[in-house]
């Protein structure tokens, strides 16, 4: 048998993932050729040992499949979860709430008047305390003396 | 080999001798012919005992390694023509040996050969033989003709195989 029709069938039993040593012709080519022998032997043993020495080095280069990242009903979970977001974002932009009662920020809710004695032939003075609308805080209150003739 | 040896004086002892320092070349090659190293090493003991019985045959002129190593491919045959017709049976002795040194020799060769071979290469004889995708996935997956995946993996087969000799 010719070197390169050796070659030829050695490799076709390889692509066809048969091992080339159950070929009768191929072996009697093998055992009249040491160095041949020798050279196919080491390449058979390279080549079966490539899936353990991948195995240990790298991952596999193509995934057969593309992994899923989410299960398919924690997807669905997701995405109900989202449109419910949104769609609260959505009323409470398009109805707004209506804005909650506030006491008056303006007028006088209150007053009181209280003599301040004076002394003869002085001016009449009183002094009146306002008490303004109430505050997150208490109540606003302020307070004014004024003094007329008697 | 020939059948009928061919009487002519012998040295015994300068062929015993011989065969101690060839012995390694051949349980080398055995045990890579081997799924199991028990059995390579049972074939080179079988090896050496047919070879001392014809060793009238033997011609000191020739490549006597050589011929060993023949003989000894010639038992490895019949071992598997043996194993055929008897299949063996779970839990026998022929166990599948455990990882000795040379198969870790073995890998560490092709760990080093393969990162020297071509990219493209190195992908299609790594998804091939090792992550066993089809030729014609690896044709689609390259956008390359199927023969055209063909010859780079038989490039890449006999470069890893160039790269061993070239470090005998």
């Amino acid at each position: 048998m010719h070197k390169t029709e050796f070659q030829r069938r050695w490799h076709e039993h390889l692509d066809a993932r048969r091992d080339p040593l159950d070929d009768q012709e191929l072996c009697e080519q093998l055992a009249a050729d040491p160095e041949l022998l020798q050279t196919m032997a080491t390449q058979r043993a390279q080549l079966f040992a490539l899936p353990r020495v991948i195995a240990r080095t790298e991952p596999r280069a193509m995934p057969r499949r593309p992994r899923q990242l989410l299960h398919r009903g924690a997807l669905v979970a997701l995405t109900a979860g989202l449109a419910v977001v949104v769609a609260t974002v959505a009323a409470a932009w398009l109805w707004p709430a209506a804005a909650p009662t506030l006491p008056p920020t303006r007028g006088i809710l209150a007053a009181s008047l209280r003599e301040t004695l004076a002394p003869a032939g002085a001016a009449q003075s009183y002094t009146i305390h306002h008490f303004g609308a109430p505050t997150p805080n208490g109540r606003l209150s302020t307070y004014e003396t004024r003094s007329e003739r008697r | 080999m020939r059948d009928q040896p061919v009487p002519h004086p012998i040295d015994e002892q300068g062929f015993a001798q011989f065969l101690q320092r060839a012995e390694p070349e051949v349980r080398r090659l055995l045990r890579r012919l081997c799924t199991s190293h028990a059995d390579a090493d049972d074939i080179l003991q079988e090896t050496l005992a047919k070879v001392w019985r014809l060793r009238a045959g033997f011609d000191p002129q020739q490549n006597g390694t050589g011929w060993l190593l023949q003989a000894a491919f010639r038992c490895f045959c019949d071992h598997r023509q043996r194993l055929r017709r008897e299949p063996r049976t779970a839990g026998s002795d022929d166990l599948v040996a455990p990882e000795c040194q040379d198969d870790l020799e073995l890998r560490d060769e092709v760990r080093h050969r393969l990162g020297r071979l071509a990219p493209l290469e190195r992908e299609l004889l790594v998804g091939f033989h090792a992550h066993g995708h089809s030729l014609r996935e690896l044709a689609a997956r390259h956008c390359l003709p199927l023969n055209t995946v063909k010859s780079h993996l038989q490039r890449a087969r006999a470069r890893l195989q160039q790269e061993h000799h070239a470090q005998d």
